[in-house]
């Protein structure tokens, strides 16, 4: 590989790096100010009412939804920066990276689903109030309790990033702890299906949105991770993609 | 920063044999009180909403609370104190020449007295089921059942970390990183037997 295409990966991450931000703040403003959705419609509200909630704000969610489903792949960037630097680490045969690159497709996967629901209960809010109530059940038990993907997926990064025996490692190490914090905060997610009320349920301050919020923030981190690799040395992923690592 | 540890950093003997306790040093990678304090955050929004749901509802708390089995607690109190226990034993071990090769045998024994901690917890689990009790019961064993199961989440983790541990401890020279990663792992194990000892009162003893 050349020079030129050195400089042409680098700074290809640095753009994949950019497109977090897009995916946290079209999410979020359609999310909150289109949909309405924070805090979501308590899970302890009758199928009427939840019904009247999503017949209320149909103009408002029809319009989220389409932006949710457009953004949502751009969450997809940064993770590809993430397994090309922990290739970097773990060498020819990566088994973190691909398990993590994997769950993280799995991870847009429920996002998209939660945007196709949101667009079609938007689309016909008036039919039967149960079918919007258990429809309504749906998205939130696809946001929140499905835990086990993100925690593998963060699990991956933890490990992989701790096991980087080079005396300067290309992530700080205490960004492996945070991850392994990540994971097992995500867990508190798997509850949601118990919980009508109180701080495991899906409304209210939950942990697990706590959580979704920090976990963006710290994408934001691996930006500032990603732009050290860069001026540190791509010449080691070079030297992968050649096979040679 | 855990790469510019020195020896006399982690309390590793001097050549004479001549180590300062006194001496100010964070227990293991910096890194890893992220994790220790993020955790321990987590736990502690649960046990302030569980103390206020309880506020709410005192009756029915109180009444729930009288089908815990507090023996089966007590006895998960001692197992973690005394698995506790052993692992700073380890770790004393491990930075002193003389006894080092004790730290790995005693890292071994303090997962495996953890690993008791699993058992009487099926146990306890098992006596809850048989009595017709389940998370959806009532609001007290959603509770009940969220914070145990988080915390034995949380112990199993643990156990695996000591297994770690105590190969890390098998080396003759270990380097002042592994002493680090050893108290990094204990520190975990540590946090697990407190979140423990709030857990038991507050479930279990609260009236």
């Amino acid at each position: 590989m050349n020079p030129y295409q050195v400089t042409a990966t680098a700074k290809t991450q640095r753009i994949f790096v950019s497109c977090t931000p897009v995916f946290f703040v079209a999410y979020g403003l359609a999310f909150i100010l289109g949909a309405g959705f924070v805090p979501p419609p308590t899970p302890s509200l009758s199928a009427v009412e939840i019904a009247q909630i999503w017949t209320d704000r149909a103009a408002g969610i029809r319009v989220a939804g389409l932006v949710l489903c457009l953004v949502c792949p751009f969450i997809m960037p940064i993770f590809v920066v993430m397994f090309i630097q922990m290739r970097r680490i773990e060498g020819r045969w990566s088994p973190w990276a691909y398990l993590q690159f994997s769950m993280a497709t799995i991870l847009i996967a429920e996002f998209v689903v939660a945007a196709i629901i949101i667009m079609g209960l938007a689309y016909y809010p008036d039919v039967d109030p149960d079918i919007v109530k258990a429809l309504n059940s749906v998205i939130w038990m696809d946001l929140v309790g499905i835990t086990g993907t993100a925690l593998f997926q963060w699990m991956a990064m933890a490990l992989c990033i701790l096991m980087d025996k080079r005396p300067d490692p290309i992530f700080p190490r205490w960004y492996g702890y945070l991850c392994l914090w990540v994971a097992l905060g995500v867990c508190g997610g798997t509850f949601a299906v118990l919980f009508k009320a109180g701080p495991l349920s899906w409304d209210g301050i939950t942990m697990w949105m706590l959580l979704k919020v920090i976990a963006g923030q710290e994408a934001d981190e691996l930006a500032e991770v990603t732009g050290t690799a860069d001026r540190n040395g791509f010449v080691t992923s070079i030297d992968l993609q050649r096979g040679r690592a | 920063v855990s790469n510019d540890l020195t020896e006399a950093d982690v309390g590793v003997d001097t050549a004479d044999g001549d180590v300062d306790p006194r001496r100010r040093h964070v227990p293991g990678e910096p890194g890893i009180w992220i994790l220790l304090v993020g955790d321990l955050l987590l736990f502690t929004v649960l046990f302030v909403v569980y103390l206020v749901q309880r506020g709410q509802t005192p009756e029915l708390f109180g009444e729930s609370q009288r089908h815990l089995n507090q023996t089966l607690g007590a006895v998960n109190t001692l197992v973690l104190l005394t698995s506790s226990l052993l692992v700073a034993l380890a770790l004393r071990a491990l930075r002193s020449r003389q006894h080092r090769h004790l730290a790995s045998p005693l890292t071994y024994a303090a997962a495996g007295v953890g690993s008791m901690f699993v058992v009487v917890k099926a146990i306890e689990y098992h006596e809850k089921f048989a009595a017709g009790i389940t998370p959806s019961t009532d609001e007290f064993f959603t509770y009940y059942f969220t914070l145990t199961g988080l915390h034995l989440a949380h112990v199993c983790i643990g156990l695996v970390v000591l297994l770690i541990l105590a190969r890390v401890a098998r080396r003759t020279e270990p380097t002042s990183r592994d002493i680090a990663f050893f108290e990094g792992g204990g520190c975990f194990w540590h946090m697990v037997d407190l979140l423990w000892i709030v857990i038991f009162p507050l479930l279990f003893l609260v009236r």
